[in-house]
C-alpha cells in the first residue's frame, strides 16, 4: 500500500524530524561527480561559458562558467577540477560599479565550493528549491553545478 | 558530450544541461537560442513587474484576454485546472494585487523550453527555472537525471535526491526570498506554517501550481495531491518536520511515512 489517500490527516504519526538524517556529504566520498566522471579529459569547446581552461598541470584545469549580471555586478562561477573531481570553486570578482560585488563575491566562494562538494558527493546533476533571484543565483548550488558542467 | 548555458530571465536564472550526443553543434545552439528567446517572450508577456505587459494590462483592466497573444488564455487554462484539482489552494484570481499567474507562469515556461529543444532534436536534457526543474532523458544513458531537493535552512544539505525520467520537479518555499505566500481563501498571507514543499510529476506547470497550494494550505491542500494520478509531494513544516504526500521518490530510508 504505496499511496494512503488523506495521507496526512494523521500528520502527528507521519512526521519525522528533518533534521534527523544528512546528505552523504560527510560520509567517506568515493569522489568523481555524477556530472564530471563522465571521463572527458578536454572540454571547452562544449561549453557556452568562457572556457579558460589553461592554467594547468597536466590534470588540473580551471573553468569559468556563464557570467550572470545582478544589481551588484556581473558574476562568474569558476571551477577547478583535477581529474574529473572538483577540488575548488570561486566566485570570481569582475569589474562591477558596485563595492558590494566584491563583497558578493567573497563571500560566494566558501558556500559554492561546500555546496559543490556536497553535491559531488551525493552525486546531483541538479537542485530544485524555492525559486532564487538572479542576485542569488551566484550563491546557488545551481551556480556551481552550472560551471561544472561546463567544465566536464 | 554535455553542454551548461546560465539564462537571466523572470527575475531569475534558467539554467540548461544537455547531452550533445548525436545532434550536431549548430542545433544545440539553435535549440538554445530558440529556448531562450521564447523564454523572453513569455516574460515580456507575463510578467507582473513590467507595466506594459499584457498581463499588468489584464490586472489593470485596460485589456481584454481576446486581445491578449494566445498563451495567456492557454496560461489561465492551466491556471483553472489547478484551482480545480486543489479545490482553490492554488488561486491566481484570488490574489491581493489582482491576477497573478505567476505561481504556474515560471514552470510552464521551462517546460515549454524544454519541448524546443527537443523539437530541435535534443533527446536529452534538463531545464532548471530557478529552482523547478523538468527533464528528458538522462545524462548517461540507462541513468536518470538525479535532482537534490535543497534543505530550507542549508544550501550543502539535500532533503532527498529525486531520480528525474521524463518528469518535472517544482519547488516552492519562503526561505529564498522571504516572500509571503497568500491563503486564497482569505487573501492574507498564509498561516499554514509550510515553509518549503516540492512536488513531483509529469508537468512542470502543474508542479509549480501545486507547491504553490501546498505552501498556502498545507495538509488542507495536501488533501487534495494524492488525488491527482502521477504526482506526489514533500513538505517541510515550520517545526522542521517533513511531511510525505503519496509517492515521493528518492527519501532517505525511514523519512516520513505514507
Amino acid at each position: 500500500m504505496r499511496r494512503a489517500p488523506l495521507a496526512l490527516a494523521g500528520t502527528v504519526t507521519g512526521l519525522v524530524l528533518v533534521l534527523g538524517y544528512r546528505t552523504p556529504e560527510s560520509a567517506p566520498t568515493t569522489a568523481a561527480s555524477a556530472s564530471t566522471s563522465s571521463g572527458t579529459a578536454t572540454s571547452g569547446s562544449a561549453a557556452s561559458g568562457t572556457g579558460t581552461s589553461g592554467t594547468a598541470t597536466s590534470a588540473t584545469k580551471k573553468v569559468a562558467g556563464d557570467t550572470i549580471q545582478t544589481r551588484y555586478g556581473p558574476v562568474q562561477v569558476q571551477v577547478t577540477a583535477a581529474a574529473g573531481t572538483i577540488t575548488d570553486v570561486t566566485a570570481l570578482q569582475l569589474p562591477g560599479n558596485d563595492p558590494r560585488s566584491a563583497q558578493i563575491s567573497q563571500y560566494s566562494g566558501p558556500v559554492l565550493r561546500e555546496q559543490a562538494l556536497a553535491a559531488q558527493s551525493a552525486q546531483i546533476d541538479g537542485v530544485s528549491g524555492a525559486t532564487f533571484t538572479s542576485d542569488g543565483y551566484a550563491r546557488s548550488l545551481q551556480a556551481a553545478l552550472d560551471a561544472l558542467g561546463i567544465g566536464a | 558530450m554535455r553542454r551548461t548555458h546560465a539564462e537571466p530571465v523572470m527575475g531569475t536564472v534558467v539554467s540548461f544541461d544537455l547531452v550533445t550526443d548525436g545532434v550536431d553543434a549548430a542545433d544545440v545552439d539553435d535549440a538554445l537560442a530558440l529556448a531562450c528567446a521564447g523564454l523572453h517572450e513569455i516574460d515580456d508577456v507575463f510578467s507582473t513587474w513590467q507595466p506594459a505587459s499584457p498581463v499588468s494590462r489584464l490586472r489593470r483592466g485596460e485589456t481584454t484576454l481576446d486581445e491578449c497573444p494566445p498563451e495567456v488564455a492557454e496560461v489561465l487554462d492551466r491556471c483553472a485546472r489547478a484551482r480545480d484539482l486543489t479545490d482553490g489552494w492554488f488561486d491566481p484570481w484570488a490574489m491581493p494585487g489582482g491576477l497573478d499567474p505567476t505561481g504556474l507562469v515560471k514552470g510552464w515556461a521551462a517546460q515549454r523550453a524544454l519541448a524546443v529543444l527537443e523539437t530541435c532534436g535534443v533527446r536529452s536534457a534538463m531545464v532548471n527555472a530557478g529552482g523547478d526543474v523538468t527533464a528528458i532523458g538522462g545524462p548517461e544513458v540507462g541513468r536518470p537525471w538525479r535532482l537534490g531537493v535543497r534543505h530550507p535552512d542549508d544550501p550543502t544539505r539535500m532533503l532527498a535526491v529525486v531520480p528525474l525520467l521524463d518528469a518535472a520537479l517544482a519547488t516552492s518555499g519562503t526561505y529564498e526570498r522571504g516572500d509571503h505566500v497568500i491563503d486564497p481563501w482569505t487573501a492574507a498571507p498564509s498561516s499554514a506554517g509550510i515553509v518549503s514543499a516540492s512536488v513531483v510529476g509529469g508537468d512542470l506547470g502543474l508542479a509549480d501550481a501545486l507547491a504553490t497550494a501546498l505552501v498556502a494550505g498545507g495538509p488542507a491542500a495536501a488533501r487534495h495531491i494524492t488525488a491527482i494520478p502521477g504526482y506526489a509531494a514533500l513538505m517541510v513544516s515550520a517545526d522542521r518536520r517533513l511531511h510525505v504526500v503519496g509517492d515521493f521518490p528518492g527519501l532517505p530510508v525511514g523519512a516520513g511515512t505514507r
